[in-house]
């Protein structure tokens, strides 16, 4: 230890800590703890500008009690804290609005020969769109509706090019609504109808329980050509349902009607069930001997205005 | 505060010949330390350290204020606040010939000089305490030496 060193270290050995400052900064702490548990506010800066001080410097007295005056770390904390339960806040409703907005509550399936699915959230807005076969890609390939309503998604679809070969009076259009809330069921049956009578083909709109949509998705089918099939089945053991798959739906229907079977009566019997959907089918002539393509045609090729 | 009450006292010594200022630094410095409750100290060396640096930052941001303060000053106002701002008329916070030629040195090489002389701080320790350079550091602590020498011969 050199001389300088020496000196210095003695020099401030002897500086130490006056008593009165020390009590007069734990009273400056017990009082700001006072302060912060909700005593009265100015406690701290009383104590900062206490008598003691009339000597000095006031610019640097102001620059203590302003320190002193500082917010609170708890204060700071409890913003910090409410600041973030608004994001918290802010994220749920925005989370919740999204999975409002994709969920989907209910699944059209439109057969045709092209088999695509719909999904629909609750405000009957399409939100997923999914083919079940090679016609289905490219009629889905050929529009763009996820995000419309369902009416203007029909609309788009059954005017696009590429379903314009399906429009032949003798094609048949099956649609099928698997919704678990009845009027939102009731709504899109409703618009279904309106444009299955716009178009030149025949049709059927009606609705399906959600386990028979649910077997036909898992059947890789739209609903429509799902319940026809099964229909067809129970007629022909020689077929099998991947037989069935690959058939358009006036195919399904003739052949039901060649076995003698009643072409629009599943989906009629499912239509009554929900109310006045059923009209559709020319079904009134349904299992007396004629086919539904049969009737179908004999009311001009507009069959499922029949009701 | 009876663990490193002096040690914090002594910077704020440093600082303030006047002892209300050196008071006010050392309250303002104590007030940071029962408020930092989010600071884990790992020991009392590093307590220590923490202290130090807090301390010498108050008196800093003090000294800046002070002298933002007293600029703009007019003719009216002008005798009174030399008056008040007249450091020799105040009780010195304490007063003797190599404390008072230490506060005399310019900052750096002031503090840096007194972390090595009297605190023992290595270089690298004070270059991490200072933020500066270690090398930097080096050349402050024999400046200030050089300089501490012949203020006091």
């Amino acid at each position: 230890m050199n001389d300088l060193e020496q000196r210095v270290r003695e020099a401030f050995d002897e500086v130490e800590l006056p008593s009165e400052t020390r009590a007069r900064t734990l009273a400056a702490i017990d009082a700001l703890a006072a302060q912060e548990k909700g005593a009265a506010a100015p406690a701290v800066q009383e104590t900062v500008e206490s008598d003691a001080r009339e000597t000095a410097e006031p610019a640097v007295r102001n620059g203590a009690a302003a320190a002193a005056r500082r917010v609170p770390r708890l204060v700071v904390w409890r913003r910090a804290v409410v600041a973030l339960a608004a994001c918290l806040v802010l994220a749920v409703v925005g989370l919740t609005g999204s999975r409002l907005y994709f969920e989907e509550t209910a699944f059209v399936d439109i057969d045709v020969n092209p088999s695509i699915e719909l999904g629909i959230n609750r405000f009957d807005i399409v939100v997923s769109a999914r083919a079940y076969n090679g016609d289905g890609e490219a009629l889905l390939d050929a529009v763009s509706i996820t995000g419309k309503r369902y009416d203007d998604a029909v609309a788009e679809i059954t005017s696009s090019a590429a379903f314009e070969p399906y429009m032949s009076s003798d094609a048949f259009v099956a649609i099928s609504v698997a919704a678990d809330d009845a009027r939102q069921s009731d709504a899109l049956r409703a618009q279904s109808d309106a444009r299955l009578r716009d178009l030149p083909c025949e049709g059927t709109c009606h609705a399906v329980d959600e386990e028979t949509h649910a077997a036909a998705s898992a059947s890789g089918m739209g609903t429509g050509r799902y319940q026809a099939a099964l229909q067809l089945l129970a007629l022909d053991d020689t077929l099998t349902l991947e037989d069935c798959a690959r058939m358009s739906m006036r195919e399904l229907r003739d052949r039901i009607a060649a076995l003698g079977g009643d072409a629009a009566g599943g989906s009629e019997g499912q239509g009554e069930g929900y109310g006045e959907q059923a009209h559709d089918v020319a079904g009134g002539g349904s299992g007396h001997g004629q086919g539904a393509q049969g009737q179908g045609r004999g009311e001009g090729g507009k069959g499922h205005h029949a009701g | 505060m009876d663990a490193h009450g002096s040690t914090v006292w002594r910077v704020c010594v440093l600082y303030f010949r006047a002892s209300a200022d050196a008071q006010d630094a050392f309250q303002d410095t104590m007030i940071k330390y029962s408020l930092a409750d989010a600071v884990t100290f790992n020991g009392e060396e590093h307590r220590k350290a923490w202290l130090i640096r807090v301390a010498t930052n108050t008196c800093k941001d003090m000294l800046k204020a002070a002298s933002r303060a007293n600029v703009p000053l007019d003719e009216g106002t002008r005798a009174e606040g030399l008056v008040s701002s007249d450091v020799e008329a105040q009780p010195a916070s304490f007063s003797s010939e190599v404390v008072d030629a230490m506060r005399g040195l310019a900052d750096p090489p002031r503090t840096p000089l007194y972390l090595s002389l009297y605190e023992g701080y290595t270089a690298p320790e004070i270059a991490r305490m200072v933020d500066a350079p270690v090398n930097t550091v080096y050349s402050w602590i024999a400046r200030g030496k050089t300089l501490l020498k012949e203020a006091l011969s």
